[in-house]
């Protein structure tokens, strides 16, 4: 049987290797209550007064960690995503657990990327039967996953919904594997120092604290004890040291440079005379935007009227690159929360700065805990692949029905932020990026303010407080269904995507609800 | 003049997008950003550019093939219901001149425009070219020059201080084209996309 949630999306009442499913109720319906946190279990070794300090958590090899945690068929390990396309931990755990012949293993990695190519194998053989996570990139796994060679549906969640869902049990985590670019024998690790330094591990916090057992992959074994300590020993079951646990290099596989594109440039312009001229350039504001071109020129942008208006902000926050650490060594910023690291510029500076302050993702994003930092921002930059004419937002799927990324923090920052603006050329290749409905919702259009494009400005019509401000603004701003007409009229309307039944993704909203699901294409 | 870009002809994306590069001249390169297989459909872009897109809020300038080689006659052929502001056409003497007046001549009769509605600009890529239209330019018809002095350099085979004869070439034709009511394009300070 098909639901209905209240977005008008249809999803089956029961979806294979998914937990009972509740439809997307409304952005801020199911934040609100009480909260139980979940606890792990772990077992404690036994120590004598003589030698506990010849206790050592050191094995010899992923394999013997397995053998010792005593993984099992069905089990859900867990992965972090802060060495990005330059992970080797993933692909070299899976491999060991591929040739010790387990199968139906649940991948709960925080993102997978192009390099993890070789789990289509491991889909393809029955070893991997579940994924989830709430950052992918294109690539043949993006690709498998819409084929629907998974045996499941995987679980698309976002940034803050991930450690929501692991906190409460949602998602329970039997053996977490973190890559940890520097690490003690007892388990103290950072990802600031070392070879393979990624900057931070903060993805990783909940694995850490709520998977029944946790291996450390370090390719950088120091004395104890590891300085900093980011991710404590009390935390963690077995060490295992190899040779490399990534390539730096590939951390920072996107741009983060800004847009050099006059087009993009004058997107981004446009932006940020919107953002001051709708009052919030002033002092102690914040913002926090992606890591694309454009978003890095919108950031550049308001730093110029920060500057012309000697304002100071807040905090910046997200994913942080080397454009943020330079408008905080300005003074541009009082402090950045910083959930990953984009770049190299951004990796140095968390280890000296300390107004460059890490953060999990539960502090983040997480909806459901006593307050999380996107309800403090005002200015939220986002991407997207499609926006529809109810401001409902798609980032996962292209116009052809293939996965292209999953929501990250896409729909936590659009609910948190007072201002939250989609910046966005209006045509993408051959198409119109605005639709009367978008192939997949990933952020719900209640929660999406602005949409800045390079032929027109749209603001949500729920935003009677952002119309009035700005309706004597030279700004070229439009009804969307004008802005859509325009587009309409350049390249045409396309021809509805043809879908199976088949549902290969499963997307939930920040509060674990389900605002969509993936069907495969015909 | 104001801020000039070049847009290559072949491209889709740049031909719809062409208004909104901030540009107040936009030039549509039919000529070196365009490899010679992908000539046609260059030209089949371009004439459905001129036909669909709106174009009002720029001056659009097309950069054609040499029209005695035989292309930029075909070049011409994408302007059946709307001309640009002006073409760029590769000159060499009195007799390159007088093929590409004539030929303009034609379409504008073609498309009911005035004679001598559409503006020219002679394309310099020679120092044969160079020398012409330094002296018998004015009053010719032509309205411009646009120079890629690369180009009269790679002609001349000079090897040493190119960028000082390059400020040369220049310098030497800004002179010339101020004192004769001529336009100059320097093709070095015009981006391109």
């Amino acid at each position: 049987m098909l639901l209905k949630n209240v977005l008008g999306r249809e999803i089956p009442d029961h979806i294979s290797g998914y937990k009972e499913v509740k439809p997307y109720t409304g952005a801020y319906e199911n934040i609100q209550g009480e909260y139980v946190r979940t606890t792990s279990k772990f077992k404690v070794k036994p120590i004598k007064k003589s030698e506990k300090h010849a206790e050592s958590k050191l094995v010899a090899s992923i394999e013997e960690a397995i053998d010792k945690v005593g993984l099992k068929d069905g089990m859900t390990v867990s992965f972090h995503h802060h060495m990005r396309n330059g992970d080797y931990v993933t692909n070299m755990v899976m491999k060991v657990i591929e040739a010790k012949g387990y199968k139906n293993i649940h991948v709960a990695a925080s993102g997978l990327f192009k390099c993890h190519e070789p789990l289509v194998e491991m889909i393809k053989s029955g070893v991997i039967t579940n994924i989830t996570l709430s950052t992918i990139s294109p690539g043949p796994l993006a690709k498998a996953i819409t084929q629907g060679l998974l045996k499941h549906p995987a679980v698309f969640m976002s940034h803050g919904g991930r450690p929501r869902a692991i906190e409460s049990g949602e998602l329970h985590i039997d053996v977490a594997f973190i890559a940890a670019p520097t690490c003690d024998p007892y388990g103290n690790m950072n990802g600031s120092q070392g070879k393979s330094a990624c900057g931070l591990l903060s993805y990783a916090y909940a694995d850490a604290h709520y998977a029944d057992n946790v291996i450390a992959i370090t390719d950088h074994l120091v004395s104890f004890p590891a300085c900093p300590v980011e991710i404590s020993q009390e935390c963690v079951d077995y060490v295992v040291q190899v040779e490399e646990i990534g390539n730096p290099e590939g951390i920072a596989f996107g741009p983060t440079k800004a847009t050099t594109d006059p087009i993009n440039l004058s997107i981004a312009r446009t932006t940020a005379k919107l953002i001051d001229e709708a009052g919030f350039i002033k002092e102690g504001m914040s913002m926090q935007t992606g890591a694309g071109a454009t978003s890095i020129a919108v950031a550049d942008e308001v730093g110029k009227i920060m500057r012309a208006k000697n304002v100071v902000g807040s905090f910046g926050s997200g994913g942080i690159t080397g454009y943020f650490v330079k408008m905080l060594e300005e003074g541009l910023f009082r402090g950045l929360f910083d959930v990953q690291c984009f770049d190299q510029v951004a990796i140095e500076s968390i280890s000296k700065n300390k107004n460059h302050m890490p953060m999990s993702a539960t502090h983040y994003a997480n909806p459901n805990n006593r307050g999380c930092l996107v309800n403090q921002l005002d200015v939220m930059i986002l991407g997207a692949t499609e926006v529809d004419i109810d401001f409902n937002v798609n980032v996962v799927t292209g116009s052809d029905g293939i996965i292209m990324s999953s929501s990250g923090g896409n729909n936590d920052c659009a609910a948190g932020a007072k201002i939250s603006i989609i910046v966005t050329n209006l045509l993408k290749g051959r198409l119109c990026m605005l639709r009367d409905k978008v192939t997949t919702i990933t952020t719900p259009g209640e929660t999406v303010d602005v949409i800045v494009t390079d032929r027109g400005i749209a603001i949500n019509p729920r935003r009677k407080d952002l119309t009035e401000l700005l309706k004597e603004s030279s700004l070229p701003i439009m009804d969307i269904h004008k802005l859509k007409a325009i587009g309409d009229k350049l390249v045409g309307i396309p021809q509805p995507l043809e879908l199976t039944d088949q549902v290969v993704a499963i997307v939930e909203y920040r509060d674990g609800t389900v605002i969509d699901v993936v069907r495969k294409p015909k | 003049m104001g801020k000039v870009i070049s847009l290559k002809g072949n491209w889709p994306k740049v031909l719809t997008n062409a208004t909104l590069y901030g540009a107040e001249s936009v030039i549509f390169d039919l000529v070196d950003t365009v490899i010679p297989q992908d000539k046609d459909i260059a030209r089949i872009l371009l004439k459905e550019a001129f036909s669909v897109l709106d174009y009002s809020t720029i001056k659009t300038i097309v950069r054609i093939n040499s029209i005695e080689a035989g292309e930029g006659i075909k070049d011409l052929t994408c302007f059946t219901s709307n001309a640009p502001d002006s073409f760029i056409i590769p000159i060499q003497d009195k007799e390159s001149l007088t093929i590409a007046l004539d030929a303009v001549q034609k379409l504008e009769t073609f498309l009911g425009i005035e004679i001598g509605g559409i503006n020219l600009y002679a394309d310099v890529k020679t120092a044969k070219a160079y020398e012409y239209v330094k002296e018998s330019l004015q009053d010719s018809g032509f309205n411009g020059i646009y120079i890629d002095t690369d180009k009269v350099i790679e002609d001349l085979k000079v090897t040493d201080g190119n960028e000082k004869f390059s400020d040369f070439l220049t310098y030497t034709l800004e002179i010339s084209c101020k004192a004769k009511g001529l336009i100059l394009i320097n093709a070095k300070e015009v981006a391109c996309y």
